[in-house]
């Protein structure tokens, strides 16, 4: 049984979902093209519906939802794709590795190891335009924010924070701890959409050297 | 240049909006718009514009426009200190304006926010289906940056409606202390002591912006700072930070949040928020869902029977 919730007048949640699901009832929502939605967001676990408060009551929405939803099967509906990202983790780009490499207990060449080494998920995009929070990070580079956020951080950067790691798709602040950089633009504002990752596909990172991050 | 505006003095921060961005936030691209939607609203009724229109927003201290066409502007929202031709005006009423005008608009009184509009339609491009300004990555607006001195805008269809003035009934006032309604949010079980949340009031930092209205003087106490999962936000949402001073969101806010969420601001009261004063104090008072419905359904009736605006178009 799928629950929704209210989140004041304005928000529905639907809740206890997987990736999977996450992202394919997410996709099937936006096709329906329902006059009263304005956003829909896939989160890992849930999905948040924005909707026109003065189009219809929650109560009603939700009722509404839930029969659209119901007895369908959002298991496979949409194939999860595998994104290759280069990474170059030179000391220019990777400002906070040795900080990383320190706290961790980890030499330089363990902290890269064991962040390219596994294949992460997309658990969510968003927050900053283009911002990719990625799960699945190993437990030995898992570190808090920094205390002191920074004002900038360059488009690009890639960091890691709590259990994720992370890619600033645009120049911003940020308190995350900045571990490499890829030379990929994933967020084109000229563009529609502007970036192509969606929650729920996977990501690996492959180590790229100064020069070759340089010729990109 | 015929049927332009030129921008002589933008003001503190003067920025083109349009109702919303629909539709990416998913892409983490914030819904922008007008921080008090009502009065965006209304200044587009005062020239025959739907209410999706764009105006330019002013903050706290207005531009100085000189007008080269023939049609009428408004002008509503905080009451402002308003000259045409170095003669004063009023707010609320649609004006005629003919070409070589001077539009001086200098502080805002009551409020934070007021919102200019013209009975013509920018010439610009849309971004994101959408003109409303969002600087961080410079869409809509004019080359997605606020007014600057020296900014021209083009128009066109430009046309001349007849005189309105809005009905007093639809005139607020900011200047009085003020109950904001909010309806119960998913982590509210975690406030430490409801009687202070509601007893005492709260006042807007200063340091408040399109993204958020900082309160304080009112720290909300939680029995637990446990992570919790983000989760979606939208403008009116109450966040809870670790120092306890309550966080509202608002037209360029995120797409999703990690602190708690202590509740969501009323949909009508929402514009309301925006334009009371750093020095005003603000009261909350909790509704159910269900009131915030009638509410709803009230403000639609009232817009529809009395302006024939449609909110719900």
């Amino acid at each position: 049984m799928i629950k929704i919730i209210p989140s004041g007048d304005s928000i529905i949640i639907i809740k206890d979902l997987n990736d999977l699901k996450s992202s394919t009832l997410t996709n099937y929502l936006v096709k329906l093209n329902l006059n009263e939605i304005e956003d829909v967001i896939s989160l890992k676990n849930s999905i948040g519906i924005i909707f026109n408060p003065y189009k219809i009551t929650s109560e009603k929405f939700i009722k509404n939802i839930k029969s659209l939803i119901s007895n369908k099967n959002f298991t496979n509906n949409r194939s999860l794709k595998t994104w290759k990202i280069p990474i170059c983790y030179d000391k220019d780009f990777a400002i906070d590795l040795k900080e990383i490499s320190t706290k961790c207990e980890l030499d330089i060449d363990q902290v890269k190891k064991k962040h390219n080494n596994l294949s992460y998920k997309v658990d969510l995009v968003g927050f900053l335009p283009g911002f990719l929070y990625l799960g699945n990070l190993d437990k030995s580079l898992y570190l808090p924010r920094k205390k002191n956020p920074r004002t900038h951080i360059q488009e690009g950067s890639i960091g890691i924070a709590g259990n994720q790691t992370g890619i600033y798709n645009i120049e911003s602040p940020g308190g995350w701890n900045i571990i490499g950089r890829t030379p990929l633009k994933l967020f084109d504002k000229l563009k529609d959409p502007p970036i192509k990752i969606k929650q729920g596909d996977k990501i690996i990172f492959k180590e790229i050297t100064r020069e070759e991050f340089n010729s990109y | 240049m015929k049927n332009t505006i030129e921008i002589l003095r933008a003001g503190v921060y003067s920025s083109i909006q349009d109702l919303r961005r629909v539709g990416f936030k998913k892409y983490g691209i914030p819904k922008s718009g007008p921080m008090d939607e009502y009065s965006h609203i209304l200044t587009n009724w005062l020239l025959d514009k739907d209410i999706y229109s764009e105006t330019i927003e002013i903050t706290y201290y207005g531009p100085k426009i000189k007008i080269n066409f023939e049609g009428n502007i408004g002008i509503f929202g905080s009451k402002c200190d308003t000259q045409l031709n170095n003669k004063k005006i009023k707010t609320g009423v649609s004006i005629k304006v003919k070409s070589g005008d001077i539009l001086d608009i200098k502080k805002c009184i009551d409020g934070n926010r007021a919102y200019i509009g013209f009975s013509g339609c920018m010439k610009l491009k849309k971004v994101f289906k959408s003109l409303s300004t969002y600087e961080k990555i410079q869409i809509g607006g004019l080359s997605g940056k606020k007014l600057n001195k020296n900014d021209t805008i083009s128009f066109k269809n430009i046309k001349s409606p007849k005189i309105k003035r809005i009905p007093s009934s639809f005139i607020k006032r900011y200047d009085q202390n003020n109950y904001i309604r909010i309806i119960k949010g998913i982590h509210f079980n975690r406030v430490q002591n409801e009687k202070t949340l509601f007893d005492n009031d709260f006042n807007i930092s200063a340091n408040s912006d399109r993204m958020g209205l900082r309160l304080i003087n009112n720290t909300i106490e939680l029995k637990n700072h446990d992570e919790i999962e983000s989760t979606v936000v939208n403008k009116g949402t109450i966040q809870i930070p670790r120092d306890g001073n309550p966080i509202i969101l608002m037209s360029d806010s995120q797409s999703t949040g990690g602190y708690p969420i202590l509740g969501n601001i009323c949909n009508v009261d929402i514009s309301r928020i925006t334009q009371i004063k750093p020095n005003k104090s603000i009261k909350f008072k909790m509704i159910t869902l269900i009131e915030s419905n009638k509410i709803l359904e009230y403000e639609r009736k009232k817009f529809k029977s009395k302006l024939n605006i449609d909110l719900s178009a």
